[in-house]
């Protein structure tokens, strides 16, 4: 079985965005977005395509190199406290893949440089980035499920910081990758640097499920992915 | 001169930054708050008229349609770009002291945060409502906000975590500060935080709506 470090450096016209999502993500509906928003997200966007460098790779654990143990799962000799969410999604793989990806620095010095002067600008680059990063682990899954094989069913992906497995669990995350892999390093609190990044793992084995909205069937209240949980509180504060 | 202000409380609205730009597409051509400040200045209007009876109209505008549903996070900030714009104008007064803001607002994501993007939501809406913020950045330790309002010492404090990891930090945070300088006023925001969380914490109160943090602002300081 692999047991092999893949690296891939990506165009930028390959992560394409759909910027009425972006649009619907910032709030409005499909019907009631301002006249001339559009053209705004669209510059942005056009810019953004200079100054991204998505480079992303991951390492691919054989069958045989991964166990579960209570609350997580152990990869090689490393346990991972996943929380029980994530452990009870995990809990039949035989393989794993840990992975990482990026937009790069220049990304980050570009929104940056809106900030005290443009707030639409360092707002809608901020969502401009998060929509790449959707894209670009889209992207990542499905080459990490072609290069496994597909002898195997998948997980969805799961990253510290998420589904309460801590953040600081992303520190053994990338001792499975070369230093500084893909040119992200690490915070002393253990978050990614550039932010607009993200680790993870993904298991496979014959009898693993993916959920098609994970966010659903979790009732986190303190996860900022959980939109609809969120949505929900904010409704409930103002009745 | 009514006429005026009210023309730059719709500049400010409507996210006019002046006569070049071409947004809102419906005002090409028009002047924006950066040209019809500079009128008003020109025209002796006072400057604390300017912000009271013009910029400060025009974000109450689109706060109170953001309070309604009928505007979002984006109309808000791109008002504020054009009240920006305007203040720069303004400056000159609020340092001379001429025009009083109402009052200073340190601001800072917590210690092993770097998230920024509601933390920069929340100046750019407290600087649109008159206030001076001072904002000290993400991944801000307990000890930085304590010397900075050695510096400001009738500031109100906000903290931003988005990490149900960091947030703890608000504890640290909001436990240190209390201990040098109990009367301070200490608010809290973030995807993670709750009103709970902030009564556990010692904190003053928890918003998730920066508009409507603003206005509780205005009615307790």
């Amino acid at each position: 079985m692999l047991n092999n470090l893949f690296q891939y450096n990506l165009s930028s016209n390959k992560l394409k965005l759909n910027l009425d999502h972006i649009l619907l993500s910032m709030g409005y509906s499909e019907n009631n977005i301002p006249s001339g928003y559009y053209e705004l997200v669209q510059n942005l966007y056009f810019q953004s395509l200079d100054v991204i460098n998505p480079v992303c790779g991951f390492k691919v654990l054989p069958v045989g190199e991964v166990s579960t143990i209570t609350n997580g799962i152990k990869l090689a000799d490393v346990e991972f406290y996943t929380g029980s969410k994530i452990a009870s999604r995990l809990k039949n793989i035989e393989g794993s893949v840990v992975f990482a990806l990026t937009l790069g620095c220049k990304f980050e010095e570009w929104v940056g440089k809106f900030y005290g002067n443009d707030p639409f600008a360092t707002y809608a680059g901020d969502l401009i980035g998060s929509a790449y990063v959707e894209i670009f682990s889209d992207w990542l899954e499905k080459e990490i499920e072609n290069i496994v094989g597909k002898e195997f069913e998948f997980s969805n992906i799961y990253s510290p910081g998420y589904c309460n497995w801590d953040i600081s669990e992303q520190v053994k995350l990338f001792t499975f990758l070369p230093k500084h892999f893909c040119g992200i390093k690490l915070s002393s609190y253990s978050m990614m640097q550039p932010k607009k990044s993200l680790s993870g793992i993904i298991g496979y084995g014959k009898d693993v499920a993916k959920l098609e909205l994970p966010c659903n069937l979790c009732v986190d209240f303190n996860c900022h992915k959980n939109i609809n949980e969120k949505k929900n509180r904010i409704d409930d504060n103002f009745e | 001169m009514n006429e005026l202000l009210n023309k730059l409380a719709v500049a400010i609205a409507r996210g006019k930054v002046n006569q070049k730009s071409p947004f809102p597409p419906d005002m090409k051509g028009e002047f924006g708050a950066d040209e019809l400040t500079k009128q008003a200045l020109e025209e002796s209007v006072a400057p604390a008229a300017i912000l009271n009876d013009g910029l400060m109209i025009g974000m109450k505008t689109v706060g109170d349609k953001f309070e309604s549903g009928k505007a979002f996070i984006p109309d808000m900030l791109i008002a504020a770009k054009a009240m920006n714009v305007a203040m720069v104008h303004l400056k000159p007064f609020f340092d001379s002291g001429e025009v009083e803001l109402k009052g200073d607002f340190i601001l800072g994501t917590v210690a092993g945060d770097l998230h920024d993007i509601g933390k920069n939501i929340v100046r750019m809406v407290l600087t649109g409502n008159g206030w001076n913020v001072i904002d000290l950045g993400t991944d801000v330790k307990p000890e930085q906000f304590i010397e900075t309002l050695k510096e400001y010492p009738n500031a109100v404090i906000g903290m931003s975590a988005l990490l149900t990891t960091t947030m703890m930090q608000m504890e640290t945070t909001t436990t240190a500060i209390k201990e040098v300088s109990p009367d301070t006023k200490i608010y809290i925001g973030g995807a993670p935080i709750s009103q709970e969380f902030s009564d556990k914490i010692g904190a003053d109160g928890y918003f998730p709506d920066p508009n409507k943090f603003a206005k509780h602002l205005a009615s307790v300081v």
